[in-house]
């Protein structure tokens, strides 16, 4: 279950990450209850793939860091979408409409040919 | 290998400096990550111990996330960093190459010069010859301009009494002794003047016969003409 939990992340964890920072700064551990939580619990995020993203990100100019407290006054670092960063967030967002979109046509194009077939 | 060991090779002081606060502060980031983590089981029922040992177990290796982190943050500098080396390094064969060539250079000029300069000696011999052969054609005399002196060597050569020709040093009083016409002077006298000389008393013995004188001036030891 896991592992088609991660296959579903490949390649989307930075639309992931910046579309939930587009609700608000947050730190990785943040980001990843975000996550879980937006999808039910159906999205695992894996921490060894979230920060190598984070800094990616921020290394690209989308993600702006900077440290301070967290809600239990421990000392974090937090990220937040840059103008940059939101600009890419938008031109992703279509992107993956696109995508899922034709994908789906396909599903069911294939999903009613095969019921022809079988009828 | 850790990152930083594998790093060590293109890290100056300062990358070096670098490349610490760049660990510290990932290290930092993932312990808060670690701590929050604990902080959520713990919420959800877990002894805080059990809460943080879960947290570690669910994390896995941090340092592995951590070099990944560093990797992803510095890998714009060492990927600057290597072409750096690596266009030192082809530069530096650059220069290798190209002193080489001039070395090369050099050593094929030498070579050329050292032949110019042999060729230049050669020539230089040829013209000390050329003028020391100069010289002694200088000291030589026209024979028709020749006087004959005290010493030299006469050829008597007779045209049709060829066994008649004999060879005869002028003597001290400038005589030579002629087959059939005795003594005849010669010293004193040019070639031609002598050889005339010599005729005329000859055709008192032989009315069809004609002698030639061929001289060959006396050389002393020290190769200077005789003063006649």
């Amino acid at each position: 279950m896991s592992d088609e939990k991660n296959e579903l992340l490949k390649g989307t964890l930075d639309l992931l990450i910046l579309k939930v920072l587009a609700g608000g700064a947050a730190h990785g551990y943040e980001v990843v209850q975000r996550i879980q939580d937006a999808s039910d619990g159906q999205l695992l995020v894996e921490e060894g793939s979230l920060y190598p993203a984070l800094h990616r990100l921020e290394r690209r100019g989308w993600l702006e860091a900077e440290w301070g407290l967290s809600e239990r006054n421990r000392r974090a670092k937090f990220y937040r979408l840059s103008r940059a960063g939101r600009r890419e967030l938008g031109a992703r967002t279509k992107r993956w409409d696109r995508m899922s979109s034709a994908i789906g046509r396909v599903l069911r194009a294939t999903a009613s040919g095969a019921e022809g077939g079988l009828a | 290998v850790s990152l930083r060991q594998s790093l060590s090779s293109l890290l100056g002081a300062q990358e070096s400096a670098a490349l610490a606060a760049a660990e510290a502060e990932i290290a930092a980031e993932l312990e808060h990550h670690l701590a929050a983590c604990a902080d959520g089981l713990e919420e959800s029922g877990l002894a805080r111990d059990e809460a943080e040992h879960e947290a570690r177990r669910r994390f896995g290796d941090p340092e592995v996330v951590r070099d990944a982190c560093v990797r992803t943050r510095m890998g714009g500098w060492i990927m600057t960093k290597r072409m750096h080396q690596a266009l030192t390094a082809f530069l530096a064969l650059c220069v290798l190459v190209l002193l080489w060539s001039n070395y090369a250079s050099y050593v094929r000029s030498q070579v050329a010069l050292e032949q110019m300069h042999a060729e230049l000696a050669q020539s230089m011999a040829a013209i000390q010859q050329s003028q020391e052969l100069r010289a002694a054609l200088d000291l030589l005399v026209p024979e028709d301009e020749l006087v004959i002196g005290v010493g030299d060597v006469v050829e008597i050569v007779f045209e049709h009494n060829r066994d008649e020709t004999t060879i005869e040093r002028v003597a001290r009083d400038g005589m030579i002794l002629v087959p059939a016409a005795g003594w005849v002077r010669v010293g004193g006298r040019s070639r031609d003047e002598a050889e005339r000389e010599v005729n005329e008393r000859l055709q008192e013995f032989y009315a069809d016969e004609r002698v030639h004188l061929v001289v060959d001036p006396y050389v002393p030891d020290d190769g200077t003409q005789s003063e006649r």
